[in-house]
């Protein structure tokens, strides 16, 4: 008996021992300089906002460190933008966020009670293709600069559909790519499906847009020439789908490439270590234009 | 004399042109080839002793046999293929030669030289109740100019714990000081400082690509098949080259020539069957050795249980096998030729009624080698092969289909002669020519009825052309003191435009080497020698690998006009030290330079991207450290120590190559790092005890069943320690809001794509390989029992893979801080272990 005691006290050690192969370690990183960080996305027809904050050393406590009292100006061909500072109080009911406790939970932990970004309620102008330029001096003396353009939109020639034998649809987009520069695209294709309600059901009496697809690529493989994005059959008769286009500036869509590098590079082993690239002289971030072509369609029978 | 040398560019560390263009060079190689050759010349005539040593047993070649002649303090071993050579005096009175080898009795013959005379010697094997583990031979080591080399017998690595209770002469061989592993488990080796893709792995002869199984947990090398291995990690011996920083010379069975026999195993993941018999009795033999893991046998089985519940969601089935050949016939006393193969797969399979997701990668080589001596003095072993590696992802769902997949195949030819002119010189050279393919990020796509839809594909094909020829003396002065100098010229040229363009391109590709290689020994005393090398290396092929491990999807690349050769310098100095007849000692001090090092563009994209080039950046490297080894080769207990202390350093800053800044081309600001394999304390501990007699004994006589054959217990241990290796961890982070952050929130509209929240924080990744993994150490435990019944041999063994559980880093990772609210509050690190404390057991028979 006691040797069938010693074998069960054996077998549950190593059984023990086997699991969890997974452990909270300290990592010893070098000392990390905090660097001032934008976020910039200039849309024509819109108000400029600009984000300007601080980054925190990796294991520090989540608290987006806002920068204050800056002057920040943009300059163009039409003039020069000064924008302000907003405070933005996130328990504000016009918000919704007080309607999910755990987003405002998430929110209030993260950002504080507001959320402070720079804006200007007059418009980006359309001015394609011409050279903005940002600066920013914040109190402490340090001075950012950032240069970009934004880019003129190019159109979606069409969306065309194909039917299996189950009818379900596949779509193309077609668009020409201009011959003369290298361009850069982001391909966003949304299809309208139900809200999920607070119950985790699909009631089927709203809709929303949800993204099937989302990547950027350069003109490398189709130069000069027309071009089509496709889909999976996926598609119900019946069906709203969204194709969206934008036309990036390299920086942006290299910016765009290194983020999502740099997050994946911390998760995975196999990731390669991406430092952002930034446009911005003395700090991170980007400072961009945001141009974009769109389609809806509903899926047809044949 | 007028060399019209066109010069690519010069080395900044030795201010040397060694890089040329145009087949001036050529000539100063074979200037350098009719020097080494006249000093043969030099010395008065004697009378030559030679012959082959094979195994009494087997009728097999056996490697590093001593032949001694005592009375005149000389002596040589065996080659690679079981034949020395060795001049002496003539005389008249009659000498006593010994034959000595570790597992074998030894012989000893009586001979009169008055003329040259042949012996071929059979070494009584040891039978299993007189075992005495032994390893390498301290006298060949103190006499041999050859330095940093390691060599293990498959013998020796069964004795020692393995993974799974699988044999595995690669991890044998990370033991080694000077030799690293990558991270937990895996087959990659990291060889003084440099990269996994700058072995040179030999499988007999031919060049074995992917040396890895199960991504890297098992290196292809099935040990009933193997013979020995040999690891140079510095002063390369001239016949070797293509890679920078290590020579893996594995050596192939060739099959019992005197009776049929059988060997195999049973492990926990894997079965082993090797068969080998004379074809012709002492003529002619074969060995055909196969293995396969059989863990999807159980996984389908699972599956076909579940086929009827809807919830259950399919195991995928993965397996690998290895089969490996060899055949060899004796035409004549001087002609004998040999033709070996392997062929390995490894397969990952998924599949339910729409999707199917297959994944195979694998090696492919074979090898015909003619032997043939001219005479006892001048011998020449010439041979074709071919090797490929292949990897295919082949994805289906539904109509649709892709397949992507890369593949290098080489058709290669090489002859190397062997020349003892007099007891003072051993020549050796040769020539080869490798025809390279390879095909790059093949992508191959097709969807709807009979492809209608879409049918593409894409990728790139190259071929080159690499040779190499080279030319070596060992040149013994006197007793003291012996030096080997060597000469290899090696020449790559882009041959892609012949295959899509008929007409040759201006710019087509030439890259040419001068490898210079030295080595010395000066002996002290009969039991100290001091020893300094120095090898120059180049490499023309490259492994695209973006992650710190050795994968299947690694692609090898060419050198092209816009990626050069890498190249590396080595020198490298030590002393070795008998102590008694049983312990060596070495200590090596070594500095490698390393040329045109590739990284990757931070965020580089390497799957399927028709211009890698443009992800690739070149720099610089240096390593430099001191290795120990003490090592007690003969006796009851056996094993050794080893600890190598070292740096390995890289720095790619474009701006030193074109003398302008290219911050495209710039990594880690253009400033030094360590490199990732960069592990600054390695300490190896390996014991290997046969127990006292008195225990098989009393098991055998006391206990009886299941100890009635026992004849032999051997308990070994070993105890690996590495300093973490170096990787890169961002330090800081920044909040990244999104297009339609602020847009949203303020109702002013959103783009498509761009939610408003949750934001997300980026890591602000600065320098390269800023941080480290946990320091690594393991202990692993074995006992081998061996039993004699009557129909051959068996082995149990029992082991436990890391036996004091330590939970060693795969890899880390950051995972997000919550508070109580499931709220992120920040950032941890968190480690990732691989294996637990595993015990296994394996049973291995041979009759």
């Amino acid at each position: 008996m006691k040797y069938l005691v010693y074998i069960s006290l054996i077998a549950s050690l190593f059984l023990a021992s086997c699991g969890n192969l997974q452990q909270d370690i300290e990592i010893d990183i070098p000392e990390y300089d905090p660097q001032l960080v934008v976020e910039c996305y200039l849309q024509p027809g819109l108000p400029y906002f600009l984000t300007l904050t601080r980054s925190q050393p990796y294991f520090d406590d989540i608290r987006v460190d806002y920068i204050e009292d800056a002057i920040v100006t943009i300059s163009h061909s039409g003039g020069t933008d000064t924008l302000d500072e907003f405070n933005l109080d996130i328990t504000d009911p016009t918000l919704g966020l007080l309607a999910d406790t755990a987003i405002l939970n998430t929110f209030s932990s993260i950002f504080g009670d507001q959320l402070t970004f720079y804006a200007s309620l007059r418009p980006v102008p359309e001015l394609f293709n011409e050279d903005f330029n940002l600066e920013i001096k914040t109190l402490d003396g340090e001075v950012l600069t950032a240069k970009t353009q934004i880019l003129n939109p190019v159109p979606i020639d069409s969306l065309v559909q194909e039917l299996d034998e189950d009818s379900l649809a596949f779509i193309l987009t077609y668009f020409t790519d201009e011959g003369d520069r290298t361009n850069y695209y982001r391909r966003v294709f949304e299809a309208q499906r139900p809200v999920i309600d607070s119950t985790g059901t699909e009631p089927d009496t709203t809709f929303e847009f949800r993204i099937i697809q989302d990547f950027v690529v350069d003109d490398d493989i189709f130069d000069g020439q027309p071009f089509a994005f496709g889909t999976d059959f996926e598609f119900a008769i019946g069906d709203t789908i969204r194709s969206t286009l934008y036309h990036m500036t390299q920086d942006h869509f290299e910016f765009y490439n290194t983020q999502a590098a740099a997050v994946q590079a911390s998760l995975s082993p196999f990731g390669q270590p991406a430092v952002v690239h930034t446009n911005i002289s003395g700090g991170r971030g980007i400072f961009t234009g945001l141009v974009f072509s769109q389609e809806t369609y509903v899926i047809q029978p044949e | 004399m007028n060399y019209s040398y066109k010069l690519l560019h010069r080395f900044g560390s030795s201010g040397v042109p060694l890089i040329w263009k145009g087949a001036h060079a050529f000539r100063l190689f074979f200037l350098s080839c009719l020097f080494f050759g006249f000093t043969g010349f030099l010395h008065a005539q004697n009378v030559t002793l030679s012959g082959t040593v094979r195994s009494k047993t087997s009728g097999e070649t056996i490697i590093g046999t001593t032949v001694a002649i005592p009375s005149l303090t000389k002596g040589g071993y065996t080659d690679a293929y079981g034949f020395y050579s060795i001049t002496l005096p003539s005389s008249g009175d009659s000498i006593e030669i010994r034959y000595l080898i570790s597992g074998y009795k030894t012989e000893a013959r009586k001979i009169v030289l008055d003329k040259d005379i042949r012996i071929d010697v059979e070494l009584d094997d040891i039978s299993l109740d007189e075992v005495e583990i032994t390893a390498n031979s301290v006298q060949e080591e103190l006499n041999s100019t050859q330095m940093s080399v390691s060599r293990i017998t498959v013998a020796e690595a069964k004795k020692l714990p393995a993974l799974f209770g699988e044999v595995d002469i690669i991890k044998t061989l990370q033991l080694k000081p000077g030799v690293s592993a990558g991270s937990e488990g895996n087959s990659g080796i990291y060889v003084r400082g440099g990269g996994a893709d700058q072995n040179l792995i030999l499988l007999d002869n031919t060049v074995l690509y992917n040396p890895n199984h199960l991504f890297g947990f098992f290196s292809t090398f099935n040990s009933d098949a193997v013979k020995t291995a040999e690891i140079y990690k510095g002063g390369f011996p001239s016949q070797y080259g293509g890679r920078l920083s290590s020579v893996i010379d594995v050596k192939l069975k060739e099959g019992n020539r005197r009776k049929f026999s059988g060997s195999g195993g049973l492990g926990l993941i894997a079965s082993r069957l090797t068969l080998e018999g004379p074809i012709v009795k002492d003529k002619a033999s074969f060995m055909i050795s196969g293995r396969r893991t059989y863990a999807d046998i159980i996984t389908r089985g699972i599956n076909n249980l579940n086929s009827d519940n809807d919830n259950f969601n399919p195991i995928p089935d993965y397996f690998f096998y290895d089969l490996n050949g060899k055949v060899n016939y004796e035409l004549s006393d001087k002609d004998q030729l040999f033709l070996s193969g392997y062929l390995g797969r490894d397969r990952f399979q998924f599949s339910d009624d729409n999707f199917n997701f297959n994944f195979d990668w694998g090696n492919t080589n074979a090898n015909l080698r003619w032997n043939h001596f001219f005479n006892q003095k001048f011998y020449v072993n010439t041979s074709l092969s071919y090797t490929d590696y292949e990897y295919v992802i082949a994805n289906r769902f539904d109509e649709f289909s892709f397949e992507i997949g890369s593949k290098i195949s080489d058709g290669a030819m090489r002859t190397d002669f062997t020349w003892l002119p007099n007891s003072k010189h051993t020549v050796r050279f040769g020539a080869s020519g490798i025809h390279h393919r390879f095909v790059v990020g093949r992508l191959e796509a097709s969807g709807g009825e009979q492809d209608s839809v879409f049918n593409f594909d894409a990728g790139d094909v190259y071929y080159g052309m690499e040779w190499g020829a080279y030319i070596s003396d060992d040149i013994e002065f006197n007793d003291k003191f012996k030096l080997n100098l060597g000469l290899r010229a090696t020449a790559f040229q882009d041959f892609t435009w012949l295959y899509n363009d008929p007409e040759p391109r201006a710019d087509s590709t030439f890259y040419g080497f001068l490898e210079p290689r030295a080595s010395l020994k000066y002996s002290l005393t009969n039991n100290v020698s001091i020893k300094a090398s120095y090898a120059r290396m180049a490499q023309y092929l490259h492994l695209v690998a973006n992650s710190g491990t050795t994968l299947p999807t690694d692609i090898w690349y060419p050198s092209t006009r816009r990626v050069p050769p890498q190249s590396s310098q080595q020198v490298a100095a030590g002393v070795s030290i008998g102590i008694g007849e049983n312990y060596l000692l070495t200590n090596e001090v070594y500095y490698k330079w390393l040329e045109n090092q590739i990284d990757f563009k931070d965020g580089a994209n390497l799957f399927v991207n028709d211009d890698l080039e443009a992800e690739f950046v070149f720099g610089r490297g240096w390593a430099y450290g001191n290795e120990f080894y003490i090592e007690k080769t003969r006796g009851k207990l056996t094993g050794w120590i080893g600890y190598s202390l070292a740096w390995s350093l890289r720095q790619f800053n474009d701006s030193i190559r074109n003398g302008e800044t290219d911050l495209a081309n710039v990594i880690n600001d253009g400033e030094p790092f360590f490199a990732r394999n960069d592990k600054r304390h390695d300490i190896s501990v390996v014991a290997i005890y046969s127990l006292p007699r008195t225990w098989s004994y009393f098991l055998k006589n006391k206990v009886g069943w299941p100890f009635k054959k026992l004849k032999e217990i051997t308990v070994s241990g070993a105890w690996d320690f590495r300093s973490g290796a170096a990787y890169t961890q961002a330090p800081g982070f920044f909040p990244y809001f999104g297009e339609g952050f602020l847009t949203t929130l303020t109702g002013q509209g959103n783009a498509p794509g761009n939610p408003a929240g949750p934001i997300s924080f980026t890591p602000d990744f600065t320098n390269r390989n800023n941080a480290r993994l946990p320091d690594y150490h393991k202990l692993d435990l074995a006992m081998t029992m061996a039993f004699k019944p009557k129909w051959g041999e068996t082995e149990l063994i029992i082991s436990a893979y890391n036996a004091y559980n330590r939970r060693n880093a795969f890899f880390v990772f950051i995972d997000t801080r919550t508070n109580d609210d499931g709220v992120p509050v920040g950032f941890q690190g968190r480690l990732v272990s691989l294996f637990p404390i595993i015990p296994s057991f394996s049973w291995n028979f041979k009759f």
